[in-house]
């Protein structure tokens, strides 16, 4: 006797799938992780919502796939988003997906993390005037902004001897974050030089603590360069 | 950088995973927010009839970061804020 299940009722015993990444077809997950083709040559990374409940074990997975597949890309992880949705997303940008794969393959991030106070004001007190206060408001920003501009200026100077590609700073909660896209034989040769020539590379002017150098991660800035489909 | 502590160092995405350091807060925070991109829909609708959508796909990152990305890649990258307006 075979048992006959209707494709709604299949759908209701079906585990909801959180989309992680896009990789290449063909490439091998372990449990729970999951890869499905999508296209040609482009695949899903998912996995079950309950394997993955929160967003640090989205990345700890993440990163477990990434140490066998370099290529991988992964989606912003902060949220869930069901993989039926990112199907829909992927298949808008195949072709964009499917060229930055290519690139994932032989290219990983570093992200150099610099203290910083933030540049939002609180609000103005009683016997300030408006005036003043968005006087200070100005020069904490541009105080802000030169930081991050030699920020820049220092991890390109870093990464360029190594021809890496320098992306903009980002701000965070007690600092910000500058990223750089290297070559996995690029970033051996930058580890290389800070363990022998550390002195080298003293903190920017106006910055007072080393940045926190991290690496090697997959590709997380990709998706912000994609072409909006 | 006479304190070893400060010595530059790469930590790896594991150790930043398993420490709390403030630092390494704000990586993760930058790594999970990666790309993000909003999406809002609106209908407008009377008796039951759509009468109008408006959809809003917002991608987010600093002013700096889209001048770079336009100086690099995505050339055919549009405002970052696009509503579709339909009747």
């Amino acid at each position: 006797m075979r048992a006959t299940c209707s494709p709604a009722r299949a759908r209701a015993f079906r585990p909801e799938m959180f989309a992680l990444g896009v990789t290449r077809a063909g490439a091998v997950a372990t449990e729970p992780l999951r890869v499905r083709p999508i296209a040609k040559r482009l695949a899903l990374l998912s996995a079950p919502t309950d394997a993955v409940p929160d967003a640090g074990m989205r990345l700890r997975r993440l990163l477990d796939f990434h140490k066998t597949n370099p290529e991988v890309i992964p989606f912003a992880l902060r949220d869930t988003m069901r993989e039926e949705e990112a199907e829909h997303q992927a298949l808008k940008q195949t072709e964009f997906l499917e060229r930055n794969l290519r690139i994932a393959a032989e290219n990983i991030e570093i992200y150099a993390t610099f203290d910083h106070g933030s540049p939002v004001l609180s609000l103005p007190d009683e016997d300030v005037t408006g005036r003043v206060w968005l006087a200070a408001r100005s020069a904490k920003h541009s105080a802000y902004q030169d930081a991050v501009k030699r920020a820049e200026l220092w991890f390109r100077a870093l990464c360029d001897e190594c021809a890496a590609t320098s992306l903009a700073g980002k701000p965070g909660r007690h600092g910000f974050s500058v990223a750089a896209q290297v070559r996995w034989s690029t970033f051996k040769a930058i580890k290389r030089q800070l363990r022998f020539a550390s002195e080298r590379y003293a903190p920017p002017a106006g910055l007072v603590r080393p940045p926190l150098l991290t690496g090697p991660w997959p590709l997380f800035t990709t998706l912000q360069a994609a072409p909006h489909p | 950088m006479d304190d070893p502590s400060e010595t530059l160092h790469f930590a790896t995405p594991q150790e930043v995973l398993a420490r709390s350091d403030q630092r390494l807060v704000d990586v993760i925070d930058t790594l999970l927010d990666a790309g993000v991109v909003l999406r809002g829909e609106l209908w407008l609708t009377v008796a039951d009839i759509e009468l109008v959508f408006v959809g809003v796909d917002l991608v987010l990152a600093s002013p700096d970061r889209m001048q770079g990305v336009g100086d690099q890649d995505a050339r055919n990258l549009q405002p970052s804020a696009r509503p579709r307006v339909s009747a």
